[in-house]
């Protein structure tokens, strides 16, 4: 329905031909997932649902995109041990209404086991309740408000967008020398006010000046906010913004040359493709602009990065995004398959899929800095370690891999993991 | 106090975007006498088309031809095609019909292009210059110029020139015009053209300057609306000097922490003070023509116990056997649906018991949710009592509103009302809804969010359904009951002519202040509903668009029988679910009801309730002409 020339055309000049051109080519082996036994599965379909934002400020359905190809994979390979996942994903548009009605339908009406891949602006809040009064579990792919790692049922494979502005500004504090740093984020509730103040957490505990200037992601004068940035004197600008809503900045920020006074740097959002393009030479020429990654770069090799490359050519489509969220949904589809795969077959239900899905710990793999489980009580975020990368001539080059990130609210979580051995 | 002058000179810079969209604007009111709400959303298509262009790797000046080119081509096929046939309507729905071609254009923009991040750069982005230590780009300084040059052109254009005076003669009488030998359509559609090449070209600058992205180019019309009105819809020296101020004010607020999170608001703030001081001299009696032919507007269909009793039946047997029937998604729907209904319903009161279009009664929908979250979070008294000052709170705020607009005309009082929205979308989205924090905002700032449940009396989804329904039932109500009083006699003699009204002593301040209460009640109401069945209300989910939507859908709804609100809630709630349900693209949604739009205002004016009536009396008429026949028959 939706592919007519003018779309194909965008999406290709966009997204996909610069992704693959930034990137080298993917793994030529078969993707594994699942039993890789090549058979396809045939029994009675387990019913797994995902809720993201698609229609909206920006196109966040990248997540469940990855994960509907990986399921796809697995239900070629001989399923969950013969029952193919049945895979519904429904798009809450960013509204809280509509992600109310949407949960009802995939928990009430759809009955699904569980959750996997979720990916959303409003939906953790609005539905965290209603998961635990019906027990049902949601790997997210992509948390973004606090709300999506403070609650009992929600565990996502990402770092959230607190985690990854921390990491930037590490970055900047360590390896650029950075002393007064400027966080503008959107004035979203529990978003840019939670993740910026992580970085003044951070700031206060490193002896780094840190302000925070929380803007109406409507608002038309990039310039003020610029300005305003630059009357801080600070030594780099980091964008905590969705990349859609990053772009006006860069532009701002060129048109006032700052390039050669402040680094700018902004979390894994900005990791995308079409960023380095979009935002032009004057900062995608190099030592200019610096992103924080959750997950490991798409051009790493080896493992579940090739495999998720492998994965979305042969079972995703071609306007499938490439990104960290990408990346988390199918780390979040891998999760949920190995531990659907240790149950008996017939007694897959909601009961024994939270179970199932509350005990996963440890999970090991060459797409994440620290291994992923999903964890006991209300606070969960497994990933906790990622790297950075610079823009430099339209692409993105690793700088550092594989640091913690120290947001001093971690305590509770990382006493938990030790305690528990949830990492190991 | 901190150093300004950096921030003058940037707010110049965003005033010339102002300057340039506002132009625009004026020229095409002046030219024709239609406000352009589709100007953005032709940008918009101008924009994306010039980007595309590009993305192929054609030179960037053919993308710039094409996007201008398809910009007007657009604009004069509507001012051709579908503006004559609302030649002879009022000022306000000739401006929300240009709203249902915008809808079709951005619903178009949206389904093609979508959200992502793309630039459209101009060769000029790379040639800057220093004033007070802030660097201002070539395009800035050269679009700047532009909206100027526009303007002065503009003005030499429409006092001298013969097709300029023949513009001006047009916009202000059709009728007259023509009869004196002006070429009609030849002279309308130079209007349009024009109009056209400046949404075309400011489209292209627009999205080079602040971003390429549809919906925001699209609703830009919005403040730029605000600079037009500096100049009543006609001073072009007006337009530029405010929109100028409005920049300017609005970038001087950043480095204030207080007002900072506010200051987009300055284009409706400035907006709506400028109308206030224009309207002081004194009360304007007004009469909109489209409403002498309207019947009185509630009573369509028997007496008045009759459709009570239609009503009530209809009401209690979807509340008793809708749960048992749908699933869960349709019943949430169906809820959403019902609340919506009533905020429609405050829309239709105003519009058809008095003609006035207010394009505000989402945000009061809003004010309704914010105090009943407010007072729940604060005290956890009683959800109905929660609801009830939800109510009476924006029932006030309708009043404040609506007290300084009763002196204006028909357009002027939808403008502010637009104003207003476009204020309480700045507000609303700086504050948020209260979710159990602290301090007169009750927000939670990096904490855990507090939810307000379903009342007590309801907690399942089937009993809230249920107690929906019997609120919006009693609202409905309401309003059926009060047409019948003294206030709906008064409100139907000056809907048909207010110096009539005020010739026979009706005291029509009074009968407009109770008719704004109303509105503003039911409007509050429902937000209030609303906030318990999602359990919050998102403080981005206000923008001005969604009131917008909340006019047209009643007006293709139908404002003047009791069942159209019922339409609309349809429309804006089970539509869009069924679009969810069956996986197509939202955006197919915009196109159609902007389509609808622009056909019930073209030929359904009583909206799709109007042509349910009609049918079921054309059925009624036929039955009792059968009726005999079939009882000699019998016989």
């Amino acid at each position: 329905m939706r592919p007519s020339f003018l779309a194909m055309l965008g999406l290709a000049c966009t997204g996909l031909a610069s992704a693959l051109a930034t990137m080298p080519a993917a793994a030529a082996d078969a993707p594994k997932c699942g039993l890789s036994n090549g058979k396809a599965a045939t029994g009675q379909p387990i019913e797994i649902g995902a809720i993201v934002g698609k229609t909206g400020p920006a196109d966040f359905s990248g997540s469940a995109q990855a994960a509907a190809a990986y399921f796809n994979c697995v239900n070629a390979n001989g399923g969950i041990n013969g029952r193919p996942i049945r895979y519904s994903v429904e798009d809450d548009q960013w509204n809280p209404e509509t992600a109310t009605q949407v949960a009802a339908k995939l928990v009430n009406d759809t009955k699904v086991v569980g959750m996997v891949g979720n990916s959303s602006f409003v939906e953790c809040a609005t539905n965290a309740k209603f998961y635990e009064s019906t027990n049902v579990l949601v790997i997210a792919g992509v948390g973004v408000p606090r709300d999506c790692f403070h609650s009992k049922n929600i565990s996502p494979t990402n770092g959230g967008p607190r985690m990854s502005n921390i990491g930037a500004a590490q970055y900047m504090h360590d390896d650029l020398h950075v002393k007064r740093l400027v966080c503008i984020g959107p004035n979203i509730p529990n978003v840019g006010d939670w993740s910026c103040g992580g970085i003044e957490a951070y700031g206060k505990s490193v002896g780094m000046e840190v302000k925070t200037i929380l803007f109406d992601p409507s608002s038309l004068d990039a310039t003020s906010l610029i300005l305003q940035a630059m009357a801080f004197k600070p030594d780099a600008i980091d964008f905590n913004t969705p990349k859609e809503l990053g772009i006006p900045l860069y532009a701002a920020a060129e048109q006032q040359d700052l390039g050669g006074k402040v680094y700018l740097t902004a979390p894994t959002s900005h990791y995308d493709a079409s960023v380095p393009k979009a935002i032009g030479p004057y900062w995608s020429k190099g030592g200019r602009v610096f992103i924080q990654l959750e997950l490991e770069p798409l051009d790493k090799h080896g493992g579940d990065i090739d495999n998720w490359h492998a994965v979305l050519d042969k079972y995703g489509k071609p306007s499938d995004q490439r990104n960290t969220f990408s990346q988390a949904g199918y780390l979040a589809a891998l999760a949920a398959t190995q531990a659907l795969l240790k149950l008996d077959p017939a007694k897959i239900d909601r009961a024994s899929v939270a179970e199932a899905f509350r005990n996963i710990k440890g999970l090991k793999t060459d797409m994440s800095c620290s291994p992923w489980y999903f964890g006991p009580g209300d606070e969960h975020n497994a990933t906790h370690a990622g790297s950075v990368a610079e823009i430099k001539d339209d692409a993105f080059v690793t700088r550092r891999s594989c640091f913690a990130v120290l947001d001093p609210d971690y305590a509770g979580i990382l006493k938990t993991e030790k305690e528990l051995h949830l990492a190991d | 106090m901190p150093d300004l002058s950096p921030f003058v000179i940037s707010g110049l810079c965003t005033g010339a975007v102002y300057v340039l969209a506002g132009v625009g604007l004026v020229v095409l009111y002046r030219a024709s006498g239609v406000l352009n709400l589709a100007q953005g959303a032709l940008g918009a298509l101008g924009a994306l088309l010039a980007w595309q262009i590009a993305q192929i790797g054609l030179p960037e000046w053919v993308g710039w031809i094409a996007g201008i080119a398809s910009a007007t081509a657009l604009a004069l096929f509507y001012g051709r095609v579908i503006a004559p046939r609302l030649a002879h309507s009022d000022p306000i729905i000739r401006a929300v019909a240009t709203l249902g071609f915008a809808l079709v254009v951005l619903g178009f923009c949206e389904f093609f292009w979508g959200e992502w991040p793309r630039s459209l750069r101009l060769p000029s982005d790379g040639i800057g210059f220093y004033v007070f230590g802030v660097r201002v780009i070539a395009t800035r300084a050269i679009a700047f110029g532009l909206g100027v040059a526009v303007a002065l052109g503009m003005i030499v254009f429409l006092n001298r020139s013969r097709l300029g005076l023949s513009m001006r003669a047009l916009a202000n009488d059709r009728e007259i015009s023509g009869l004196v030998g002006v070429p009609v359509l030849r002279v309308d559609a130079w209007a349009w053209v024009i109009s056209g090449v400046l949404s075309g070209v400011s489209g292209i600058f627009l999205a080079n300057m602040l971003k390429l992205q549809a919906i925001p180019l699209t609703y830009l019309v919005v403040p730029a609306v605000a600079a037009a009105i500096l100049g009543r819809l006609t001073s072009l020296t007006a337009v530029v000097v405010g929109g100028l101020a409005i920049g300017v004010i609005e970038a001087i607020a950043t480095p204030f922490p207080e007002i900072a999170g506010y200051r987009s608001a300055t284009p409706f703030v400035f907006a709506a003070l400028v109308l206030l001081w224009y309207q002081r001299g004194g009360l304007v009696l007004s009469r909109i023509d489209q409403f002498r032919s309207v019947p009185s507007s509630f009573e369509a269909v028997g007496t008045l116990w009759q459709q009570l009793r239609v009503g009530i039946a209809a009401a209690a047997i979807v509340a008793i056997v809708l749960p048992y029937v749908a699933s869960a998604y349709w019943l949430k729907t169906f809820t959403g649906v019902t609340i919506i209904a009533l905020c429609s319903l405050s829309v239709a009161v105003l519009y058809a018991q008095l003609g006035m279009v207010s394009l505000c009664q989402y945000a009061l929908f809003g004010v309704g949710g914010w105090v009943a979250l407010r007072l729940y979070h604060g005290f956890h008294i009683p959800f109905e009592i929660d609801l009830l000052a939800g109510g009476i709170a924006a029932s006030i705020f309708g009043v404040i509103f609506g007290l300084p607009a009763l002196r204006m005309r028909g357009l002027f009082f939808a403008l502010i009302t637009l104003m207003i929205a476009g204020g309480f979308q700045v507000f609303i989205s700086a504050t948020g809804f209260p979710d159990g924090g602290p301090g007169w905002s009750g927000k939670i700032y990096a904490g855990a969010r507090e939810f307000i449940p379903h009342p007590p009396i309801a907690t399942t989804d089937a009993a809230f359904f249920r107690y929906v329904v019997v609120v919006v039932a009693l609202g409905f109500l309401a309003v059926m009951l009060i047409e019948r009083t003294r206030a709906g006699r008064a409100w139907a003699l000056i809907r048909r002519s207010e110096p009539v009204a005020v010739a026979v002593g009706v005291n029509i301040v009074w009968y407009k202040v109770v008719a704004f209460a109303l509105a503003g009640f039911l409007a509050g109401v429902s937000g209030g509903l609303m906030a318990a069945n999602v359990g919050q209300l998102d403080g981005r989910g206000f923008p001005a668009s969604e009131s917008i939507m909340m006019f047209a859908l009643t007006v293709i709804g139908g404002a003047f029988h009791w069942s159209g609100p019922i339409f609309a809630g349809l429309l804006l709630r089970a539509v869009p679910s069924l679009l969810t349900d069956w996986h197509v693209d939202g955006n197919l949604a915009i196109m159609v009801f902007g389509a609808g739009l622009l056909h019930a205002l073209i030929t359904a004016p009583q909206g799709v309730s109007g042509q349910v009536v009609a049918l079921s009396r054309r059925f009624a008429a036929k039955l009792s002409a059968a009726m005999p026949r079939i009882m000699e028959r019998k016989l």
